[in-house]
């Protein structure tokens, strides 16, 4: 009997229906693409479902919670991973789209529309069960529109709605298309938005049709530890001091807050820190990973997940595939990305976790 | 099966075995012991191996037999397929996700709706129900007329002879409902991993039996109702319902497979059945409960198990499309 690989999912947030990069993401035969009736329709993709390349999607919304919104997860996408992934010869990867609401779309501020929103997606693929067993998060690829976007700004309108705001924050991969019809002044503000809001990810300048796709949604940013852009990261134990929010992007309420310290942590404490974390704005969490060394004796341990749902691995070094090992300096880093952090706070509790004896 | 040729100990011995195009999705039995199994590539095997259609939708998610001769399968996107009726448009039901039959009456659960047909009706335009529970996940004969539906907003007894809802209650996600015409009682799981025992005469006064992290997707309630099985993981729970109605406070825990439960079906003679996603399946007799009796083992995750109505077939099919019959004949002892 094969043993059945877990299908990494990549999530895609389209800003606006881009018909061409849907197009060459499922002409790669390996991929399966999860998508809306109308989106695949648009694409002209409909008729893939017939060879099984497709499925189709519709947002299915429940909380585990009555009432809590933190606790939302989309229910159809739970169904169609299983779907999906149980078949004697599953996709090599799956890439699921998150349609924006047509609000967003134009630019106007939009509800909290749980069906739209990138964070109840995500949520969803770490909130165990049936989806952990066969698949996992790979990593988050948004689309931005660069005419539409620079269009806002010189309006004066706000350039990400908080839906949007909320996906370029916590996304591993940002394609800006269409940015080749703007002056170059313009492409620099919408660079500089992005960097602002997004510490972790790279953002890509492009035309759709130069678009690597393989190495555009092959992501694995989920699992190990936590990567900061080339700009931000930067050597020392301290917590990063990032640039203060520029008034031009007052509205741009996403931070990230970046922690880092040496030495083996206690297990137990961490882990209480970490529900401390959870707990304290399991809403306003949109995005937390980690890598911490709990062990003397093993490799650090990968923690990453979005609002109330945490997921945890073993750092696997490149070429091994034990997760004993003698723990190294690289020491323990975390990285949360949400709104109303308290920044302080939080750099605080993280050192006065013990160390382990 | 004579008295006489009763084992001591309960066998089962595979009648035969095939392989699908693709992983078995759904089974179904028909009363006089034909096997309908929809593969994940929509095609069917209709009666037995020898007859295997081309993919009759593309993403199938429930199918069901129309008396002998007839065969119905529901698509998210295409909506209700039917064989044998002399249809030859499938019925439009965006978002159909489950099909039942019973009394003359198909029904046909999807987003928000119930349609309700007749057999020899299927092509006329059907009539339609607002649940109120949103998308159906779990759709369950309950006896006479009624239906249980469970949906993204709760669970809703509807009558389909007067084409209205009885009764509703708000739950969490209901994920999966267990029932047995004639036990007067429901199980229901919710998305928050509870598992909820309600009374048909009173739905607004249920027991909540709790202790699950992950919702409960596999539920089953004994012949003689006494009893509730859950699958959680690689555990098989047992709550215990006494005569007067009242769920026992702790189940009866049993962890024998080795990894996940992926299949769990009990037959009308009171045998469980129980698949794993290491392709083990374990038959438990309803004299043994904490140890089962017969173990067979497929080529991969077992995706679906179904009891024929006499209680003495079993087929199972896996993730690979290797599909097995086997003959269960109870043992004198277990």
């Amino acid at each position: 009997m094969s043993e059945r690989q877990s299908v990494p999912i990549t999530v895609l947030v389209p800003e606006r229906r881009n018909v061409e990069l849907l197009q060459r993401c499922a002409a790669d035969p390996s991929v399966m693409l999860l998508a809306s009736g109308d989106t695949l329709a648009g694409a002209g993709l409909l008729g893939l479902l017939r060879v099984g390349r497709v499925m189709v999607i519709a947002p299915d919304v429940a909380s585990r919670t009555a009432g809590c919104e933190c606790c939302q997860v989309r229910l159809d996408l739970i169904d169609a991973v299983r779907c999906a992934v149980l078949r004697r010869s599953p996709p090599e990867r799956l890439v699921v789209v998150v349609d924006r609401a047509d609000s967003a779309v134009s630019g106007t501020t939009t509800g909290d529309d749980p069906a739209s929103d990138v964070i109840t997606a995500i949520s969803t693929l770490h909130a165990g069960g049936e989806v952990e067993r066969l698949a996992h998060l790979g990593g988050l690829v948004v689309d931005v529109d660069a005419c539409a976007a620079s269009t806002r700004l010189a309006s004066g309108l706000a350039v990400w709605d908080s839906q949007m705001e909320a996906a370029i924050a916590i996304a591993d991969s940002i394609v800006v298309t269409g940015a080749e019809l703007l002056t170059e002044p313009s492409r620099s503000i919408i660079a500089d938005s992005l960097s602002e809001l997004n510490r972790i990810g790279q953002v890509i300048f492009c035309a759709t049709e130069a678009i690597d796709v393989e190495r555009l949604i092959v992501l694995d940013s989920w699992n190990r530890s936590p990567t900061l852009s080339c700009s931000s990261a930067r050597d020392g134990g301290e917590p990063l001091a990032w640039p203060e929010v520029s008034p031009t992007h007052a509205e741009a309420t996403v931070e990230t807050v970046v922690l880092h310290r040496c030495g083996v942590l206690d297990s137990d404490a961490t882990n209480a820190w970490l529900d401390r974390v959870v707990a304290e704005s399991p809403r306003g969490l949109l995005r937390f990973q980690a890598a911490l060394q709990v062990s003397t004796h093993h490799s650090r341990v990968c923690v990453r997940g979005s609002r109330s749902a945490m997921r945890s691995t073993t750092e696997l070094q490149p070429g091994s595939t034990s997760s004993r090992r003698a723990p190294d300096d690289r020491g323990n880093v975390v990285v949360l990305i949400g709104r109303a952090l308290d920044r302080q706070a939080l750099s605080d509790s993280f050192e006065s976790i013990e160390v382990a004896q | 099966m004579t008295s006489s040729s009763q084992p001591i100990l309960t066998t089962a011995d595979i009648d035969w075995s095939t392989v699908l195009p693709d992983a078995v999705r759904v089974f179904d039995w028909s009363s006089k012991g034909r096997l309908l199994a929809i593969a994940a590539d929509g095609s069917a095997l209709v009666g037995g191996p020898e007859r295997i259609t081309a993919p009759m939708t593309p993403d199938p998610r429930d199918a069901i037999w129309l008396g002998e001769r007839a065969l119905a399968v529901v698509d998210p996107v295409v909506g209700l397929v039917t064989a044998g009726l002399n249809c030859g448009q499938p019925l439009p039901f965006w978002g159909a996700c489950r099909v039942g039959t019973h009394g003359g009456r198909t029904v046909i659960s999807g987003d928000g709706r119930l349609a309700v047909l007749g057999h020899s009706g299927i092509n006329r335009v059907p009539e339609v129900i607002w649940t109120g529970v949103g998308v159906t996940h779990a759709c369950v004969h309950v006896g006479g007329a009624m239906w249980a539906l469970g949906g993204t907003n709760g669970l809703a007894l509807i009558d389909v002879a007067l084409g209205c809802v009885d009764t509703r209650v708000e739950l969490s996600g209901v994920i999966a409902i267990a029932a047995r015409g004639d036990a007067g009682r429901l199980v229901a799981s919710d998305l928050a991993g509870a598992i909820h025992v309600f009374e048909l005469s009173d739905l607004d006064s249920g027991v909540e039996l709790t202790g699950y992290c992950d919702p409960v997707r596999l539920l089953a309630m004994s012949p003689d109702h006494r009893r509730v099985i859950a699958a959680a993981a690689d555990e098989l729970t047992h709550w215990a319902i006494s005569d007067s109605g009242c769920v026992a406070d702790e189940p009866t825990s049993i962890v024998v497979h080795d990894s996940t439960i992926t299949a769990l079906e009990s037959s009308d003679s009171g045998f469980l059945a129980t698949g794993d996603e290491s392709g083990v399946v374990y038959v438990w007799s309803p004299l043994l409960a904490e140890h089962p009796v017969v173990r067979l083992q497929l080529d991969g995750e077992v995706t679906a198990l179904a009891w024929s109505r006499d209680g003495t077939r079993l087929a199972i099919g896996s993730v690979s499309g290797e599909l097995v019959v086997a003959d269960v004949r109870a043992g004198a002892l277990a």
